[in-house]
């Protein structure tokens, strides 16, 4: 049982405590050495591996070529297996595979309550460096609410949801800056009075209940005081964003808009060093009704096209669902120049990022679990080297995932399913 | 990969719940009290001695987005729409319930926010939340006293200890002094409290000492008016059902029965039951279907409302008004329709506002098997599936699981082709044997209903003009095996049955507990069932055979190890 120890909080090194809005737009205000930062990006319905491969030299396809102009700060991936998610016996659908995607686990649970089967990379990691930065991790979601395919995890059966509404991201964000030191004082005094309370609440509950529930209750009680952890942090300097007045995008149409504003938070945050550990989930692949109708000629949502439910012929289908991926290609090279333009020392906040491109399934159609395709942008400090294509020819996805945890500074030689756990994948560095 | 057809098999029929369970032959054995009891001394295949007052493990549940958007709108007359916007609900069997999912940094995070953004609203009216005048309180320790005793019970569901007063008090005490808040301010930041405190955010039934050597205990009369409450209202106790918790009529026979007639008749119950069937029929998925244009031209929001509306307005008809027989709700030929559903049932709207009740053509239609709802959702944008809709009755109404597909098979349907019916087109799933095994159990149900379009519309004809065969057959269950035409038929064989009786008993226990039952639950839970079918089976005695039973009354005794 995990039990959370008050960690020492110390604020962003050598940096004001006073907020100085404006003053240095698309600079990072990270210390030296620049910390290391690990954005999943994660998209549905696999996707149409023909279009999405680089062909010949690694010349981007139809489906990547948006990223033409970052091909130097990224690689293109393929041959990586969910390994465990072929595992039997296999819950067919796509959101086992999200689980799999960062845990590297088949889920646990019966059919109608999967739950995560593990920890995902993200909490990994954040669990070791997320005391640093006032938010441990951030999880943001575009339309991705009443129905959402969970990619994160604290534990087996402990899954991690992300915020859907990007003006609560930027409160959680942002709200404390620009805000009269007194008048800070006040809120801080209250806010940390009532999770006090709570915390004698929980405490006092979680002592009456048995081991099951008491594990539950400590998740409950890590986040109260995460949550504390946040009040206390001394903000460092920071140039907050401007967000505008709150609207709703929940509409079908309103999808691009609000991915935008997501990505804009996200990069606003990790300029800020706000966290480092950063999940952003764009809707579902299970049945999601949504409709690309942004693009030319694509009727059909994306899961009835992979599924061809639609009856189109295949040059049709392949042409639709094409289209959509590259539509998120541009929403990727949209995130990543966006870290690309904050400076940061000599480089940029991308170059000391791992920004990781994943698809639940690789072909949504057969919710086929193997050979995946993934873009990888960012060396993550130098730790990767980019401009690369290659082709792992059916490793296992836990050594990515464990890559990635050595590229941010936290080595993991044992991670996901013992079954198929064989230290970091080799090659990306 | 490949599985073998004798594996498929072995997995597909290993799907006994409460029939193979155990826990049968005792119809008629309870005594007067208890009249769907069960005698003690028998024990279930899998070991468990079914003695009284049995009961599986109660684990700790947060309240689902709907119990709290009611909860907080029973105590402060709004949600402001805040649960709305909390992470998803975690489901156990088909029934959100959030016994998974924890509360994660996000969560709490939303927990404090909505409370932030409802007690600040509820402090412009504070008046009505304290036995005092907020602008001028007097006796400022009364008027805590005061409301702690009485909005705190309603928020806790119970009194509040003594140490919980005593930590807000603390909190209201650094408040005023600390902070030096004024007394409405103060009082804000003890209401926002609450509404995080576990015994709000959770359903709570801690503790409890056995007598003897019992492993059970009674839960407790406040935790059994919440079990009451959130089963039948789906939100928490009101004044007379805590009062008789305070009393202890709750914890005889007569006074819960009593309670349980009166909260019958209640408003509340009709809420609250659609929550539960509603959820049972998949109903949310009514808002993320689409319909593909081409065939059917105004599946919008409105429309996916509209099918919601007029399958709730027959169940209800049925539950409330009508006999609530299991074979009333699979059988009966009317259906409420406004112009989008008098449209795809093929009648006429009568004149009226609102729904408005049909009779239908009970050659044609029966029940929810062939409501507009359960057919769409059991339907792909662009075709029928014989596949989800043979699954809906398998696991929906005879529970019986089935496993996946294995790992390497292609799930799409075969695409649609009008010179083909679709019984030609999910041929595979009929010679492949790797299909098989699973396929003969879904299909064999799904393409009786090929008479019903993706929108469920009648139809003789499908493609270029193919006269559509709508045989089926049920294999494999435990008393429902049989050939038929098309679900009025296909309802025949499934008022028959006992297993959908079972089926539905435990459909609604796992509901009413907010767990699978457990086998030390299924021996209370089963009697209720067994020698009844669909023609016998009284829905609403079911719900309050449910409240009776050992299972909803008691609950497992677990170790509390000492806390330093």
């Amino acid at each position: 049982m995990k039990r959370y120890h008050r960690r020492a909080v110390l604020g962003s090194l050598g940096l004001s405590a006073v907020a100085l809005p404006f003053l240095r737009s698309l600079d990072s205000h990270a210390q030296t050495p620049a910390p290391k930062r690990l954005i999943v990006f994660a998209t549905p319905n696999g996707t149409w591996m023909d279009n999405f491969w680089p062909n010949g030299q690694c010349n981007l396809g139809p489906i990547l070529e948006p990223l033409q102009n970052m091909m130097s700060k990224i690689s293109v991936l393929r041959g990586i297996d969910h390994k465990a998610a072929s595992k039997d016996p296999v819950p067919k659908d796509h959101w086992p595979d999200n689980y799999n995607m960062l845990i590297a686990r088949q889920p646990v649970g019966g059919p109608d309550s999967f739950g995560p089967g593990g920890i995902s990379i993200d909490q990994h990691i954040a669990s070791a460096i997320g005391g640093e930065t006032k938010f441990a991790s951030q999880h943001s979601g575009v339309q991705c609410g009443g129905y959402c395919n969970i990619i994160s995890a604290l534990d087996a059966n402990q899954p991690v949801a992300p915020e859907n509404n990007p003006y609560k991201v930027y409160e959680r964000f942002f709200s404390d800056f620009n805000v009269d030191e007194d008048e800070l004082a006040r809120i801080r005094a209250e806010k940390k009075s009532i999770l006090d309370t709570l915390d004698g609440e929980l405490g006092d509950l979680r002592c009456r209940l048995g081991t099951d529930d008491r594990d539950k209750l400590d998740v409950h009680l890590d986040s109260i005081r995460e949550i504390e952890k946040q009040i206390d942090f001394q903000n460092g300097a920071c140039t907050v964003p401007i967000i505008g007045a709150e609207t709703d995008l929940g509409d079908n149409d309103d999808y691009p808009a609000a991915g935008k504003l997501q990505m804009d938070m996200i990069a606003a945050g990790l300029a800020c060093d706000l966290t480092r550990v950063v999940t952003l989930q764009w809707r579902h692949g299970n049945g999601d009704p949504l409709t690309y109708n942004w693009l030319d000629n694509v009727p059909y949502t994306q899961h009835d096209l992979a599924h061809n439910n639609v009856g189109v012929d295949v040059g049709t289908q392949s042409g639709m669902l094409t289209k959509i991926d590259r539509f998120y290609a541009e929403q990727f090279a949209y995130l990543i120049e966006k870290l690309d333009g904050i400076k940061e020392g000599d480089g940029t906040v991308l170059d000391n990022c791992a920004v990781l491109w994943a698809h639940e399934q690789s072909d949504g159609g057969s919710h086929k679990r193997n050979d995946h395709p993934y873009v990888l942008a960012g060396s993550c400090g130098g730790a990767f080297k980019t401009g690369q294509c290659i082709d792992f020819g059916g490793a296992a996805n836990s050594g990515l995932l464990m890559a990635l945890a050595h590229a941010m500074g936290v080595p993991t030689d044992d991670f996901g399913d013992p079954d198929f756990s064989n230290g970091p994948l080799n090659g990306l560095g | 990969m490949r599985k073998t057809l004798s594996t498929l098999l072995v997995a597909a029929t290993a799907v006994a719940t409460l029939q193979a369970a155990g826990c049968v032959g005792s119809i008629g054995a309870g005594d007067e009290d208890n009249p769907l009891g069960k005698p003690p001394g028998e024990k279930t295949p899998q070991g468990v001695e079914c003695k009284a007052n049995q009961a599986g493990e109660a684990p700790l549940r947060r309240l689902t987005r709907a119990e709290y958007r009611r909860t907080v709108t029973d105590l402060l007359g709004s949600d402001l729409g805040q649960a709305e916007h909390f992470a998803i609900d975690a489901s156990v069997g088909s029934f959100y319930n959030n016994t998974n999912a924890p509360v994660t940094v996000l969560l709490a995070t939303q927990l404090m926010e909505a409370a932030e953004a409802l007690s600040a609203s509820a402090a412009a009216t504070l008046d009505t939340l304290v036995p005092c005048d907020p602008a001028a309180p007097g006796d400022e320790q009364a008027c805590l006293d005061g409301f702690l005793d009485s909005f705190g019970k309603r928020a806790y569901r119970r009194p509040l200890s003594d140490a919980e007063k005593g930590r807000y008090q603390a909190l209201f005490d650094r408040m005023r002094t600390e902070l030096s808040y004024g007394f409405g301010d103060a009082m804000r930041v003890v209401l926002n409290t609450i509404l995080q405190a576990p015994a709000f955010v959770y359903h709570v039934e801690p503790g409890g000492t056995a007598e003897g050597d019992a492993t059970t205990v009674r839960v407790g009369g406040y935790e059994l008016a919440s079990r009451l409450s959130y089963f039948l209202w789906g939100t928490m106790p009101d004044d007379d059902l805590l009062a008789a918790a305070e009393s202890g009529d709750l914890d005889s026979d007569e006074g819960l029965k009593a309670e349980v007639d009166r909260m019958l008749d209640d408003d509340r119950a009709k809420e609250g039951l659609r929550a539960m069937y509603g959820q049972w029929m998949m109903l949310e998925k009514l808002a993320v279907i689409t319909k593909d244009p081409s065939f059917y031209d105004g599946y919008d929001e409105a429309a996916a409302a509209v099918f919601r509306e007029g399958t709730e307005a027959f169940v209800d008809e049925v539950l409330w008004e009508g006999d609530a027989r299991l074979e009333t709700l699979l059988t009966a030929s009317f259906a409420y329709v406004d112009e989008t559903l008098a449209d795809i049932y093929g009648v006429t709207k009568p004149a009226g506002e609102g729904l408005q009740r049909v009779e239908l053509d009970p050659e044609q239609r029966a029940g929810i098997l062939t409501q507009a709802s359960v057919m769409a959702i059991q339907a792909h944008a662009y075709q029928t599936s014989p596949v989800f809709r043979g699954k809906f009755v398998r696991e929906r109404l005879l529970c019986q699981t089935l496993p996946s597909p294995p790992g390497d098979v292609d799930v799409s349907p075969p695409e649609p082709d009008p010179t083909l019916t679709t019984r030609e087109r999910f041929a595979a799933h009929q010679t492949d044997p790797v299909c098989r095994g699973c396929h003969e159990l879904m299909d064999n149900i799904g393409l009786g209903f090929e008479k019903y379009d993706p929108v469920g519309r009648y139809r003789e004809t499908e493609g270029d003009d193919l006269a559509i065969d709508d045989s089926g057959e049920i294999i494999k269950s435990t008393d429902a095996d049989g050939k038929f035409h098309g679900p009025v038929e296909l309802s025949k064989l499934l008022v028959g049955s006992n297993q959908v009786v079972a089926c539905t008993t435990k459909q609604f226990a796992t509901y009413a507990l907010g767990r699978d039952p457990a086998d030390e639950d299924l021996c209370s839970l089963e009697p209720l069932s067994v020698g009844l079918t669909a023609s016998e089976l009284d829905l609403r005695q079911l719900v309050v055979a449910i409240t009776r039973s050992d299972a909803f009354r008691n609950r497992q005794l677990v170790t509390v190890e000492t806390c330093q």
